[in-house]
């Protein structure tokens, strides 16, 4: 792929998804869409850009390439001192503030696999603090591909591979060879597809008690970003958190969350003075 | 303006003491009220960085220039302040422009602090007309001053700020060398590696100079970074790794050669490699590939296992594939492999599995082969294309199994797959070949005509005349696919294809768009052989195709018109291309089949050229080149100047295209000024080859 090829298909994929590539990344562009030339029998990128302009199955092809960009591998109990946080702080203060409604709603944003969707299902879960609640868990990617993977719920020993993550086995069984999650962890979470930066994004979800927004804006330029924390924030309860990647904060993004030091990690939070539309 | 607010209460509330009540107040005030305004600018000191950095947005986005910016200067000194002073500048920096002369005129102010200050907002703004007062600020009396300046032209970028911080590099004072060289380092910049090589002798500017010489296109740079492995210090010797992994995700694989061979060399001289397995743990990728690429290239087969455990992370995995595939092949490596195979994900396990079957494994071929045939597991595509990268007859089977899988994704890749193991030895063309024909009369799926297209002979045409007439669109669409290849290649001797005619008349409009995409290959065939133009049935069939109403069908049946050669279909195309509301589409293949004609007619390159997709300007870029007279060269002028990159870049190719030598000085001043590297490069390029050098 030729530097021109580069930022002509980026400019193209930043504009249907909000997907960024900085300078320098062009084989990680190249590496993944390649599987698309093949797919649509092109000679070489050029060829591929023009396809993306001008043919007329180039919204699904669009589609397709966010759908390939953004299918990233993932594993159980990921960024496990940040789920202790959660575990320890963030849900005892939620089963009290949260007790008169005997409701939470959890958010994955960005959720690729689904393997952190269940480990917060089963984390929700072993807490024991919200028994008979009405509790869901949604997971959000704009892969199709992912989000029909989470749903299978279905996966290789490899997504076991952090030490914290081996009690998770408890809620999945071996069958042919994959560990398939258990109907009693599957029933609290759902997955959608969609793209979190459209307009319309989260419009099925109600207000929501915690999101998880880990290492999905990396991938976006600063007015994807803002979009983004925007929708979220709207979403949002007052008091509701929000968990970054480890690598990721919110300085020179957005003033709208305040930061929260908890015992062993720093949060976000929606002020509890807020309105709650986000305005 | 706002309607006004009772004055006591928004005072009450500014002056709060919870934050959250502050933070909502001020994204209530309107910095164009006097009063408010004067609030706003208060606030630019709170305590919380949420009320600063809202006090920054409400001043920006409400208050006028004029107003605003005097006070947000008078701050930038900020006195005790910190939070006050990021705040100002914050702001000055969101004014942009406005601001760029009165934070110039302050850097010739007593102040050091304010001087620094400006100097990094002018940075952060990146107005060119900064960076001569920027450069005199390097022989400022305050060395904070002068290391902010060059920090700044490093943001801002371009030839003259690229040339005054090289000049810097020369200074007798070493603070200043050192933030030239990160400000060269930020732009991407790398000076000659001569002047390089002393650099490395210091040991505060080593790191950086070993990291810079990643952007160098000299051979010798891959000398001075190989010598940076046998460095002392970890810090020295990972940038000297950085610079390595830069230089291999710039470059291909021949530019590559140099820094190969001279790595290579420095593992022989004793280079420890060793030390760059620990760096593959780093936590810049740059260092992990430039560890990845010594370890490859230093044929250090004992730690394969360590390698192929990167492939799990997405932006490393084609280098862990290709360090991996330059380990010197033997029993060694094979050991080394199967040892490391236990301990792998999913990615490294491919990787493995890959390697070992080139080795001539047949357990991990056979392994190869269950993972491309498993549709539950998402490395399905990684393996097939594993498989078609082995080049081994043996994976045809598997491969032509796969191609009637019901995902495009899986066929088209199988389908790859097995072009490329086609196109590795007449045997395993012949092995594919036999594979693909057994497998037609029972199932002629869409990616098997691709192959067939791809690999096939004069022998295969009955079968895509007949696949032409199949009930499936997409198999349809694939046979005028496969005819397309196989006349590209040059395996069609001018046979009738009534089919493929007839299928310009199809029901679907894909299928009509893929048989005028065929017959432009067939004529650029028959034109290539020296044979005569398309057969009347298919020239006509074209002509009735410039009115149909799929813009795809009409560009393709333009595109085949200009691929026959012949002038008289010029009028009919310039007809199309001159209507008003053409798709784009259109019109860029219309004034791409004028230019194969010959003589495109001035007009319709005019109108072109002012299109309003870019891709559409660029093609009449293009054609402008040839157009004769003061027209094309205005045209290349004109776009020259465009504000986007890919048209300038057009114009500059153009240029080189057009071949006047009256343009050389111009493609030299469009090169010294433009901001774009990529495009200063390709107005470099044109000047040069005006120039005949």
């Amino acid at each position: 792929m030729s530097e021109e090829e580069f930022r002509l298909l980026r400019a193209v994929i930043h504009e249907h998804c909000g997907l960024w590539y900085r300078d320098g990344s062009a084989y990680l562009l190249e590496k993944r869409l390649q599987p698309r030339l093949q797919a649509l029998g092109l000679a070489d990128f050029a060829a591929y850009h023009r396809y993306l302009k001008f043919d007329p199955g180039r919204e699904a092809e669009l589609d397709e390439a966010a759908d390939i960009l953004t299918t990233n591998e993932t594993y159980f109990y990921r960024e496990p001192y940040q789920l202790r946080a959660f575990t320890r702080e963030i849900l005892p203060a939620l089963a009290e503030t949260n007790a008169p409604l005997r409701r939470l709603r959890i958010l994955s944003a960005g959720c690729s696999t689904g393997e952190e969707v269940y480990t917060l299902a089963a984390l929700v879960k072993e807490s024991g603090l919200f028994e008979g609640w009405d509790v869901e868990l949604v997971g959000s990617d704009i892969s199709r591909r992912c989000v029909a993977q989470a749903r299978a719920g279905a996966y290789g020993e490899h997504a076991f591979r952090m030490p914290d993550a081996a009690p998770m086995r408890r809620w999945f069984h071996l069958r042919g060879g994959k560990w398939v999650v258990d109907e009693a962890l599957r029933s609290t979470v759902r997955f959608q597809r969609e793209n979190l930066v459209a307009a319309n994004a989260l419009s099925t979800v109600s207000r929501l008690d915690v999101v998880f927004c880990r290492n999905m804006m990396i991938y976006f330029d600063l007015q994807a970003r803002r979009a983004l924390l925007k929708r979220l924030h709207q979403k949002m309860r007052r008091g509701a958190w929000l968990l970054l990647g480890h690598s990721e904060s919110l300085i020179n993004v957005t003033a709208d969350f305040e930061l929260v030091h908890l015992t062993n990690d720093l949060v976000y939070r929606k002020p509890a003075g807020a309105a709650e539309d986000g305005t | 303006m706002t309607a006004p607010r009772d004055p006591g209460t928004v005072r009450a509330r500014v002056r709060a003491p919870e934050e959250e009540i502050r933070y909502r107040a001020a994204g209530e005030l309107d910095a164009a009220r006097e009063d408010e305004r004067e609030l706003l600018l208060g606030m630019l000191g709170d305590p919380s960085w949420r009320v600063r950095s809202v006090a920054v947005e409400r001043i920006v986005t409400t208050g006028s220039v004029n107003e605003v910016l005097p006070a947000l200067l008078g701050l930038l000194s900020g006195g005790a302040n910190v939070g006050m002073r990021d705040a100002s500048a914050a702001a000055l920096a969101r004014l942009g422009a406005d601001a760029v002369l009165p934070l110039v005129a302050r850097l010739d102010g007593p102040d050091a602090d304010l001087r620094q200050a400006a100097a990094s907002v002018l940075g952060v703004i990146g107005d060119r007309r900064a960076v001569v007062p920027l450069a005199a600020r390097l022989a400022d009396p305050d060395p904070n001053v002068r290391a902010g300046a060059a920090e700044a032209l490093g943001k801002i970028g371009g030839p003259e700020a690229g040339a005054t911080l090289l000049a810097a590099l020369d200074s007798d004072e070493h603070t200043l060398r050192l933030s030239a060289l990160e400000a060269l380092l930020a732009m991407r910049v790398c000076p000659p590696a001569a002047r390089v090589r002393p650099l490395l002798e210091d040991k505060a500017l080593r790191r950086p100079a070993y990291r810079v010489l990643g952007f160098s296109d000299e051979p010798e740079a891959g000398a001075l970074l190989a010598g940076g492995l046998a460095e002392g210090s970890r810090g020295a010797r990972e940038a000297a790794l950085a610079g390595i992994g830069t230089q291999r995700t710039r470059r291909s694989a021949g530019e590559l050669r140099h820094l190969a061979d001279a790595v290579a060399a420095a593992v022989r001289d004793g280079a420890d490699v060793r030390s760059s397995a620990a760096s593959l743990e780093a936590d810049d990728v740059a260092v992990c590939v430039g560890a990845l690429s010594v370890l490859g290239w230093g044929g250090a087969v004992s730690e394969v296992g360590a390698m192929l455990r990167l492939a799990e992370d997405d932006r490393l995995r084609p280098f862990v594939e290709d360090s991996v595939e330059a380990l010197p092949r033997g029993q060694g490596l094979r050991d080394a492999i199967a040892a490391a195979l236990e301990g792998q994900g999913p990615f490294g396990r491919i990787a493995a599995l890959a390697l070992l079957s080139r080795l001539g494994s047949p357990a991990a071929l056979e392994a190869l082969v269950r993972e491309a045939s498993d549709p539950s597991g998402y490395l399905q595509a990684e393996a097939i294309a594993a498989l078609g990268h082995l080049g081994d007859a043996r994976a045809v089977p598997p491969l032509t199994g796969l191609l009637g899988d019901d995902a495009p994704a899986v066929s088209g890749i199988a389908a790859t797959a097995l072009v490329h193991i086609g196109q590795e030895s007449a045997e395993a063309r012949a092995a594919a070949l036999a594979a693909l024909r057994d497998r037609f009369d029972t199932s002629p799926s869409a990616s098997l005509f691709r192959v067939l297209g791809a690999l096939g002979a004069a022998e295969d045409l009955p079968r895509l005349r007949a696949g032409l007439r199949r009930p499936a669109v997409v198999q349809r669409m694939a046979a005028a696919g496969a005819i397309a290849s196989l006349a590209q290649r040059g395996a069609l001797a001018g046979e009738e294809l009534p089919e493929l005619v007839a299928a310009l008349g199809d029901g679907t409009w894909s299928v009509r768009a893929a048989a005028a995409r065929a017959l432009v290959e067939v004529a650029r065939a028959g034109v290539a052989r020296g044979a005569g133009p398309l057969p009347q049935p298919a020239i006509d069939g074209l002509h009735a195709r410039l009115g149909d109403p799929e813009p795809a069908v009409r560009a393709a049946a333009v595109e085949a018109l200009g691929a026959t050669g012949e002038a008289r279909h010029a009028p009919a195309i310039a007809a199309l291309a001159r209507a008003s509301d053409v798709p784009p589409v259109v019109v860029l293949a219309a004034v791409r089949a004028l230019v194969t004609l010959g003589h495109p007619p001035a007009d319709v390159i005019s109108r072109a050229a002012d299109h309003a997709d870019p891709e559409v300007v660029k093609e009449a870029i293009s054609a402008a080149a040839k157009l004769p007279g003061p027209e094309g060269e205005r045209l290349l002028r004109e776009a020259a100047g465009n504000t986007r990159w890919d048209v300038r870049q057009a114009a500059a190719r153009a240029m080189v295209e057009r071949g006047d030598p009256a343009l050389r000085a111009t493609a030299e001043a469009l090169a010294r000024h433009e901001v774009d590297p990529l495009v200063a490069r390709a107005f470099a390029d044109a000047a040069r080859a005006l120039s005949g050098r």
